[in-house]
Formats: structure tokens, sequence, C-alpha cells
């Protein structure tokens, strides 16, 4: 009698044990999107660049899944401003909003571009980094200029890029049976 | 006391409590059904006075201001149930905001998100997503703004 009860607690625990509650896969990828500068003409000088990033969404589970806030931590002493979120639908991108409910579907991976907007320390990157992409500007006279993708940017400027994305990272509020999960990331390229 | 209430979800999520074991009890079955009620029942008071509690916690924390409130939500943000945030703003946009120029709070961040000519942000509201169960949907509530001096 006594081996059965044992039986029956071992057997709970197991099954207790193997419940798995991860069904979301999120990863960065590497982006085809262009890093762009925006040119402040209040303060005469770039003031702010937006960094793409890639991620994708897997749902393994057999049950769609939805999340809602996205939400990104500046780690600089600069912050910056809210974050937008595309979702790549054949090749086109379509701005996702904050405010609505976003579904992956059941054994789907869906596949988003969050593109950051990352305030700049102006008086010191423009000396060493932004001199030439400044003139750039004034001389098409546009206030916002792409340079190129993120691995682009990483080639050149390795310290500028460490530097602006250093502590950042990115939730999502995953909507839950009892109300929301909340999966945080740290942002890598 | 969070402690206690970390340990009282970490055993909330690994056994639900609020549906009653499948078992079957033969003819006692009924009576073990509206034992299964009884226990709903009180999940639900318990869960009404846990956010009861958090939102008091939390509304005792904005007279004390800004930071108070960030520990507040901090402190409490791990449950599953509640999510308050905090969210720098420009002046520009509190304006707008209050003036009721934004439906959602999407429209707030998409008019904040493509300000460049600024970086001090001067005010912070503190918003909470709460679900709404009849709707299926989930509404942003913005609770606080609070201004830096």
């Amino acid at each position: 009698m006594k081996k059965v009860l044992a039986f029956i607690v071992l057997l709970f625990c197991i099954v207790s044990c193997n419940t798995v509650k991860e069904p979301i896969k999120i990863k960065f990828i590497n982006s085809t999107q262009e890093v762009t500068l925006f040119y402040s003409k209040k303060m005469n000088t770039i003031s702010v660049v937006s960094l793409p990033f890639d991620i994708e969404m897997t749902n393994s589970s057999s049950e769609k899944k939805a999340f809602r806030n996205f939400t990104y931590r500046y780690g600089s002493e600069l912050k910056g401003n809210p974050i937008q979120l595309y979702l790549f639908d054949n090749k086109n991108l379509v701005k996702q909003s904050f405010s609505e409910d976003k579904y992956i579907n059941s054994k789907k991976t869906n596949k988003y571009l969050i593109r950051s907007k990352h305030f700049i320390d102006t008086t010191k990157l423009n000396k060493i980094y932004f001199k030439p992409y400044v003139e750039k500007m004034q001389s098409l006279n546009q206030d916002t200029l792409n340079i190129g993708t993120i691995s682009q940017l990483k080639k050149e400027h390795t310290d500028l890029l460490n530097q602006l994305i250093k502590n950042d990272s990115i939730s999502f509020l995953f909507l839950s049976k009892k109300g929301f999960k909340k999966e945080t990331l740290s942002v890598e390229y | 006391m969070s402690d206690i209430f970390s340990l009282t979800k970490n055993i909330d999520e690994d056994l639900d409590t609020s549906e009653p074991l499948p078992l079957d009890f033969g003819p006692l079955s009924p009576l073990f059904d509206l034992a299964g009620v009884l226990v709903k029942q009180q999940k639900a008071e318990m869960d009404m006075w846990l956010e009861e509690t958090v939102q008091q916690e939390i509304d005792e924390a904005k007279l004390l201001g800004l930071e108070a409130t960030r520990n507040a939500i901090n402190s409490w943000n791990h449950n599953e149930e509640f999510d308050w945030a905090l969210l720098p703003i420009y002046n520009t946009t509190a304006n707008k905001l209050l003036a009721g120029e934004f439906e959602t709070l999407n429209d707030l961040l998409d008019y904040e998100s493509n300000i460049i000519d600024e970086f001090n942000k001067n005010i912070t509201i503190l918003y909470r997503t709460v679900k709404n169960e009849n709707k299926e949907t989930s509404v942003d509530v913005i609770e606080t703004l609070f201004i830096n001096e």
C-alpha cells in the first residue's frame, strides 16, 4: 500500500513538473532596414537616431496567442522616445497599434520591425561621427537621412552602436489567462 | 508583505485552485460540486481584496510622489494581474492629452514619438492596462500626471 502511495505521489510530481509554460519564443534577427538620422532645425543638429531591429515571435502552442503593450527601455541617461512596431505582411510593413491586441496564430511565426528613437549626445557625437552626415543633410536640404543597415553602422562605428544600445531592453505584455505576462529581452543586433 | 504574495502567486501558478479537482465521488458528487462553487467564490473575493489592497497602496504612494510610486509599482508588477507603467512625456504632449486630443494611448505615443526638437520630458504619466472581461479587449487608463518641479 505504501509503495502504491509513493508511486502516486511520484507520478503527481512528475506530471506537475512537466508543464512547460513558455509557448512564445522571441528572437532578434538581422534587420535589412536602414538606420535613420533626424535633424532638428531648432537645435541645429542631429538629435535622434532611429535604429531598426527585426524580431521573430514564434508561437509553438496549439492556440493563438496575443500581446498588447510593447515598451522600449533606454539604458542611457539621455533616453529616447516611444518606439514604433510594424508587422511584416508579405513584404509590406503594417504599423501595429499599442492599444490593440496583436495575435500570433498557432504554430506560426510573426516577424516584426521595431524602430527606436534614441536621443543622442549632440555635443559629443556630432563632432565625432555625424559631421559628414550633417553636411550631407544640409546640402540635400532634408531633415532625415538613411545611413545604411545596422550591420553597416556596426562595421563603421562599433563603439557608437554599443554606446547607443547599452543596457537597452524591450518588453512585451502577453495576455494570459489571469491577466498579463511580461516578457523582457535585452536588445541585441 | 510582497514576499507573502509572491509565494501565494507561485502556488497559484502550479495549482489552479479555482477549479475543483476532477475526481468522481460517485453519489457524493453534488456535494463536492457545491464545494467547488464555494472555492471559486472565495477566490474571487480574495482577488478583489488583493486588487483593492494594491490600488490603495499605489494611491498612497501617488501622494508621496513619483519615486514612491515607481517603487510601489515595481513591487507589484511581478503579479500577473496588474500592469502599471510610468511614461515620461513632453509638455506639448501633456497639453494635448489634457485637451482631450488623444483617443487612445497609441495616439499619444505616436505623437510623442515624432517630437525630435526637445529632450526634456518634465511630465510623467502613470497608466495601467486593464482587461475588460466582458468585451474581451483591454484599455489603458491614465491614472495620474506627475509634474517634475
